[in-house]
């Protein structure tokens, strides 16, 4: 993999990436103290914070997100740490769907044996808004992959 | 979401400790046992009297617990799909749970199949593999495939065990989820290491604590639920293979007699409710009765039992039973509400929620409550008698596939467990037998996996020893696990399998024949020339027979069901060009419903 560098440029015509995706000055990895954020947080009521107890074991994140895949649902954002009982880890899932897909995700999932628990977290908006900025860092997605990202 | 907060202390054991534990490390007289040792015990402690499988490198130490080990027959098949399909047999004639066995690598993907397919059907397998030692694993070594992962889709669970002391308790676990709650199937990978070591063992049973599965419906819920069929004109039960899985028959029975609603049972429920019963309109779905599909689509209620709005009983979802309100009935909390929105829901086991809709039925009429379906009652009857299934004789004068399986099922009587693959003959295997009671029609509904018929009916039969088990089996998916006979001829495992020879992959023929301008891409098979199936039956050590005439078929049904001591063939040669009807079109509503080609019934006018 090449993620540590810049990315070479394409040798052919690809899409041009929305405005959004583009750095706003160089393609180096941002570091701490820029303000500029690649996209703007508009809130969204269709945006959706779940916080899932999970026991611990190797794989449940596999199997987590496997589920998601099968059912046809996209996470936008996904974190997983410890909590203080060490045979159970919390995952923090923010998905894009309407109350309704949020319903039937979450029965899926509360279905898995590993998966002890799902709670609805009330700022959803809030919370992509921290989760984007621990994320926010690392190259910048242009050319070829902002292309194949849309 | 009902869930509340919780803090990780208030977890507990979510799982019901019906499975029994372990042996505690050691054998009677107080020597170490190793993992596969326990594993072995762990089986006989759970129940486990037969297991289907195929062994390997990486299961050697299992094999060799097992060898000689009492009480427990172990089932060589010759491919591990046939094994995963023989265990599915075996739990849907008996609903105990079936239990297959294999290597890792090759063997354990080998299981992929028949693991969805359970999963579809909601069908009570556990399957054991073995994998590599856990210090090769994630090293690409020689036969290693990450079962765990690749089945985490297609199974309820799936657990890979990599320490001796846990095999004991994740066995036990395993059979706890395959049977409890929405039956499926579990998958346990274990490594070769923590088989050949020495267990401590102090495990019993996983805590599982995020598995609780549902148990009985809200009273609040049943009282509306009644109050809903009680003011309903035109109801309809609608009855899924969940009722065959919790053995709820008897109280389908009781709801249907005691409320007069018309009763339509799905391709997996068949036998739920006696086929001859008058209230009986039949299968709904796509190549469903016209009156099933008719009292669906024009009803006001539907009252879902196990049942889960399958697309091909729905059609086109948006003119699906425009008029109808919906009970739904399921032990699977995702089930409700999945496809369409629902008046009620009853969250639990079909059997009691029905004895609770009964007893909730009784406690309101008792009390004065009354209800009108006459009416109703009359036009589907009206329906079931102007449009009943029925069959053309093939114009070039070749054996109709129909009147076989009308015969099989005559002959064979209503006690015969009949498995069947997927395709043409599967529908007619529905539509033409007559099944009067439950755990006798045993097929692949919701995979719909051609080479299901000849495994699952080799699984039916060890279960059912005393019963007929007829395969009736397409020629194109007998040639996909017709390996299977020879484990039926060495293992004295005498099924009968009547192959529907139409010389093509008919149901995909007839797509093209209806929608492909008859442009026959790759649906012919030469199957009148090769294979000659009388003659592979017998290089099987079985008895193969032929028919090609009406006046034959009796005679030859007969012959196979004198043979009980070898499994028989018998190459029924009939029509290539038959067609399965009535037909929904895929796609599209199921208004537009043809009874015969190019025939649409008149559903005649609303009320
Ligand atoms: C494993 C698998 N492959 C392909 C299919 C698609 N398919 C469905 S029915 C069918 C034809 C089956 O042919 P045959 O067994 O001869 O039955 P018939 O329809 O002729 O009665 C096929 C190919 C399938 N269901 N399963
Ligand atoms: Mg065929």
């Amino acid at each position: 993999m090449t993620l540590l560098h810049d990315y070479p440029l394409p040798d052919r015509d690809v899409p041009t990436a929305p405005e959004a995706h583009r750095p706003p000055t160089s393609t180096l990895p941002r570091r701490s103290g820029t303000t500029t954020k690649g996209t703007p947080m508009r809130p969204d009521r269709n945006r959706h914070a779940l916080s899932v107890l999970v026991e611990n074991n190797p794989g449940v994140l596999a199997r987590v997100s496997v589920l998601f895949a099968r059912r046809n649902f996209n996470i936008d954002h996904l974190v997983v740490g410890p909590t203080e009982d060490n045979k159970v880890s919390r995952m923090t899932i923010v998905v894009n769907v309407n109350a309704e897909q949020l319903h039937k995700v979450t029965s899926q999932l509360d279905k898995l044996v590993e998966v002890i628990h799902i709670q609805e977290l009330d700022d959803a908006d809030a919370i992509r808004t921290q989760l984007w900025e621990i994320n926010d860092n690392g190259p910048r997605p242009v050319g070829a992959m902002a292309a194949a990202a849309f | 979401m009902t869930a509340t907060p919780v803090s990780s202390d208030s977890i507990t054991d979510g799982a019901t400790v019906t499975a029994p534990g372990s042996t505690g490390g050691r054998s009677a007289d107080g020597t170490p046992r190793t993992g596969a040792e326990q594993l072995v015990d762990t089986l006989r402690r759970v129940g486990v009297e037969h297991i289907f499988g195929l062994p390997g490198g990486a299961v050697l130490p299992l094999y060799d617990a097992l060898y000689e080990a009492e009480g427990i027959r172990h089932i060589l098949v010759r491919h591990e799909q046939g094994a995963g399909h023989a265990a599915q047999g075996y739990a849907a004639a008996t609903g105990k749970v079936g239990v297959c066995l294999a290597t890792s690598g090759p063997g354990a993907t080998n299981l992929v199949t028949p693991l969805a397919d359970a999963n579809m059907d909601s069908v009570p397998i556990v399957a054991i593999t073995g994998n590599v030692a856990s210090t090769a694993i994630g090293s690409d070594a020689f036969q290693e495939a990450d079962i765990r992962s690749i089945s985490m889709p297609v199974t309820k669970h799936s657990f890979f065990v990599t320490r001796p002391d846990e095999i004991a308790a994740t066995i036990a676990s395993a059979f706890h989820l395959a049977a409890s709650g929405r039956p499926g199937p579990v998958l346990v990978d274990i490594t070769k290491d923590a088989l050949t070591a020495h267990a401590t063992d102090e495990l019993r049973q996983l805590p599982m604590p995020g598995y609780r599965p549902a148990s009985v419906p809200a009273p609040q819920e049943v009282r509306d639920a009644v109050e809903l069929m009680l003011t309903a004109r035109r109801p309809v039960l609608y009855v899924g293979g969940g009722c065959i899985r919790a053995e709820a028959h008897e109280q389908v029975r009781a709801l249907a007699e005691l409320t007069g609603m018309p009763v339509v049972t799905t391709l997996m429920a068949r036998g739920a409710f006696p086929d001859s019963h008058p209230q009986h309109m039949g299968m709904p779905g796509m190549h469903g009765t016209v009156s099933a599909v008719a009292a669906l689509q024009k009803s006001d209620l539907i009252v879902s039992l196990g049942a889960r709005f399958d697309d091909r009983v729905t059609g086109a979802k948006d003119s699906f039973a425009p008029g109808a309100k919906i009970v739904h009935a399921d032990i699977d909390p995702a089930e409700i509400g999945k496809n369409f929105p629902t008046e009620v829901g009853l969250l639990g086991d079909a059997r009691s929620t029905i004895q609770l809709l009964i007893t909730e039925w009784t406690r309101r009429t008792a009390e004065g409550a009354t209800y009108d379906y006459a009416a109703w009652n009359a036009r589907c009857r009206g329906w079931k008698s102007r449009y009943p299934l029925g069959y053309d004789e093939p114009s070039d004068g070749a054996l109709a596939p129909q009147y076989v399986i009308e015969r099989l099922g005559v002959l064979a009587g209503p006690d015969a467990i009949f498995a069947s693959g997927v395709g043409q003959h599967q529908m007619w295997a529905s539509q033409f037998i007559g099944y009067e009671q439950p755990r006798r029609w045993l097929n692949s509904g919701g995979l719909g996996t051609m080479g299901y018929a000849v495994p699952a009916a080799m699984g039916a039969k060890v279960a059912m020893p005393g019963s007929t088990v007829w395969a009736i089996d397409g020629d194109g998916c007998f040639q996909m696990t017709n390996q299977e006979l020879a484990t039926c001829a060495v293992e004295g495992i005498p099924i009968k399998v009547a192959i529907i020879n139409n010389a093509a992959l008919g149901m995909v023929k007839q797509w093209q024949a209806l929608f492909y301008s008859e442009r026959f891409s790759a649906s012919q098979l030469p199957s009148a020339q090769i294979p000659d199936f009388t003659t592979l039956a017998q290089a099987y050590g079985c008895v193969g027979l032929r028919c090609d005439t009406r006046e034959d078929v009796d005679r030859t049904i007969e012959q196979a069901m004198a043979v009980d001591d070898q499994p028989v063939v018998v190459d029924f040669r009939v029509s290539k060009d038959s067609m399965v009807w009535p037909m929904v079109p895929a796609g599209t509503s199921n208004d537009a419903i043809q009874h015969a080609r190019d025939l649409t019934p008149d559903f005649g006018e609303d009320e």
